[in-house]
């Protein structure tokens, strides 16, 4: 039953565009509520909502106002008191109605436009190197970005679609052959075809009341590149540790040996010289002189013997000329005698047993040393006046001791008896030196 | 250097009663005559092979060419003195070092004491199987061979004396006897 209004606009002009305006301003509340709770921001739905039932009601205030009639008393009776408000105050309140809205609708574009939507958590995670799998047991993946895809292919040759299956992969799962699964400082790390490392990383996350495992697979082929050559170094380093610790234990075997040979050819000298000097001097008689010469010279053995820090130190060679003059033996020396060690110290060796040979056997007194120098090669040639041996010489004593110091330092002795009694050494210029 | 010097230090001990006697000698009060000399010369050869005998050691066997080397030497210098001296050996071989050197100290040792009034030495080596026998024909006055045994006693062989003495001349046995398997 239509019920006829008492007072109808007569300005519907502006009744119709007040309308209108309704309209629209409805439209507008729901559209933001409807973007609110999209947003879940419930908090403003109560400025929301109440903006929609007073937009529907002034719509239709204003559609019945146009229409002149109601459809029953209290509407009737609602009306006639809106219809007698004036114009200007109905007007007002839908632009401030409007412009309420408008407000609301600013506040929920800006609220979209700072908000990271789920798709910009997307197109982010895309973007990234680092390949990012996030999924729960039993669930389909949440989450995989491009890099992890991609790893995937490459290391499975399928599309990552089971996230609990892919992760079996990589624990310890079959790989395609061109892959391969090493360990790197404790963590696991899988190389592939094109040399690239990855480093495989798992951990739980919490997410809304619930835990997801994410996977991140890293590119670390610089870092492991790096690793495999330090850890070739270190091998290198360990190994020449090895041999280091080797050499020193043939250095200090090769030592004791040498310095075991240089006191038996010290004491040999030392006493051979002596024994020589007092048997000269008793069979053929001497000076007083070349008696306090001897004893000088026994005293001398003896305080060695006994450890007496007053030895007198003198060269090699002094102490071989003395010597031989205390025998009455000269000794002839073509070439210039070496004068570093331990040349020095091994031709006075030969000196020393030559000249005992050519005394003590030979009865000569006259000892030749003929020097020479190749390129790298210092060669001595040991002759000497007395009589020539008719048999073979057989090493032994100081002369086997000689030929071990010379062997010791790289060199060669050769003795030849015909035409004459000959001692030959040649050593090389740069002599191991340990003597 | 540590090692040269333990063995200098070794051999400075093992010397230490012919290095006193040396210096002994050298700083007697009436003067080093030729006698003296002589008997510097035998010392200091028993020095020389006795040390050198040490340094060989190390490889734990000696052989008898090398015993045979140092008695020679030994008696070499002992003619100094105006002794008759000779020496002979029979057989080859090695024998434990400590055998060896026991040996050479046993005839220095008598040479040594017998010295003074020493006119006649003879000594053979003899050396079968696990034996080294040292027989010394020795011709001195006044000299009683003592076997009290300073001298080096070592593990790994057995050593056993014959004198038999007629007038001047001695005749003394020394059988050393190796120990255990033949190496």
């Amino acid at each position: 039953m239509k019920i006829i209004l008492d007072n109808p606009v007569n300005h519907s002009a502006l009744w119709r565009l007040m309308c209108i305006f309704a309209l629209f301003v409805f439209l507008a509340a729901i559209t933001s509520t409807a973007l609110l709770i999209r947003q879940k921001r419930y908090r403003l739905l109560w400025a929301a909502l109440p903006m929609v039932f007073i937009a529907y009601f002034m719509e239709q205030c204003f559609v019945m106002a146009i229409l002149g009639y109601a459809y029953s008393r209290i509407a009737a009776g609602l009306l006639n008191s809106i219809v007698s408000l004036p114009d200007w105050l109905l007007f007002t309140f839908c632009a401030a109605f409007a412009f309420a809205q408008v407000l609301l609708m600013h506040s929920i574009r800006l609220y979209e436009k700072k908000r990271i939507t789920t798709m910009s958590v997307k197109e982010a995670m895309d973007s990234l190197p680092v390949g990012v799998l996030c999924y729960a047991p039993g669930i389909r993946v949440l989450l995989v970005n491009h890099a992890m895809q991609d790893f995937c292919r490459k290391i499975t040759g399928t599309v990552l679609e089971d996230g609990e299956t892919f992760c079996r992969s990589l624990q310890g799962g079959e790989l395609l052959p061109e892959c391969s699964r090493v360990t790197v400082g404790g963590e696991s790390v899988i190389v592939l075809p094109d040399s690239t490392a990855w480093k495989i990383s798992e951990s739980d996350v919490p997410y809304e009341n619930h835990t997801v495992r994410m996977v991140l697979a890293s590119e670390i082929t610089q870092v492991y590149h790096k690793t495999q050559e330090l850890q070739e170094i270190q091998q290198r380093v360990e190994k020449l540790g090895q041999r280091l610790q080797k050499v020193n234990r043939e250095i200090v075997a090769l030592t004791a040996e040498r310095e075991i040979l240089n006191a038996r050819v010290r004491i040999h000298d030392e006493m051979g010289s002596n024994l020589l000097a007092i048997r000269r001097f008793l069979l053929n008689g001497g000076t007083e002189a070349e008696k306090a010469e001897l004893m000088d010279s026994l005293y001398r053995s003896v305080a060695f013997l006994k450890k007496d820090s007053s030895v007198r130190v003198q060269d090699e060679y002094e102490l071989l000329i003395s010597m031989a003059s205390r025998l009455g033996l000269a000794i002839s020396v073509t070439g210039e005698l070496p004068q570093t060690e331990p040349h020095k110290h091994i031709v006075a060796t030969a000196i020393h047993e030559c000249l005992t040979n050519t005394i003590r056997h030979a009865h000569g007194d006259e000892l030749r040393v003929d020097l020479s120098e190749n390129k790298d090669t210092i060669k001595a040639v040991f002759t000497n006046n007395g009589v020539q041996p008719t048999e073979t010489v057989n090493e032994k004593g100081g002369l086997k001791s000689l030929r071990e110091l010379i062997v010791q330092a790289g060199g060669s002795m050769t003795i030849e008896v015909q035409p004459v009694f000959t001692v030959t050494i040649k050593l090389p210029e740069e002599c191991e030196d340990g003597i | 250097m540590e090692n040269r010097n333990r063995l200098y230090e070794r051999v400075s001990e093992i010397a230490k009663p012919q290095l006193e006697q040396i210096d002994g000698l050298l700083t007697k009060q009436d003067g080093c005559g030729t006698k003296e000399l002589a008997r510097i010369a035998v010392l200091e050869a028993y020095i020389k092979r006795r040390s050198n005998m040490e340094l060989l050691a190390a490889s734990g066997t000696l052989t008898v060419v090398e015993l045979v080397s140092a008695v020679t030497e030994s008696l070499d210098y002992i003619r100094l003195c105006g002794v008759n001296t000779a020496a002979s050996s029979v057989g080859t071989g090695a024998y434990p070092s400590e055998m060896v050197i026991a040996a050479y100290e046993h005839i220095e040792a008598i040479a040594e004491e017998s010295l003074d009034t020493l006119s006649d030495i003879i000594v053979t080596l003899r050396s079968a199987g696990k034996q080294l026998v040292v027989r010394m024909m020795l011709k001195a006055e006044n000299f009683a061979y003592e076997t009290n045994g300073h001298w080096q006693v070592g593990a790994g062989f057995s050593r056993k004396v014959a004198i038999t003495k007629e007038n001047q001349d001695m005749i003394i046995v020394l059988t050393f006897t190796e120990e255990g398997e033949r190496k």
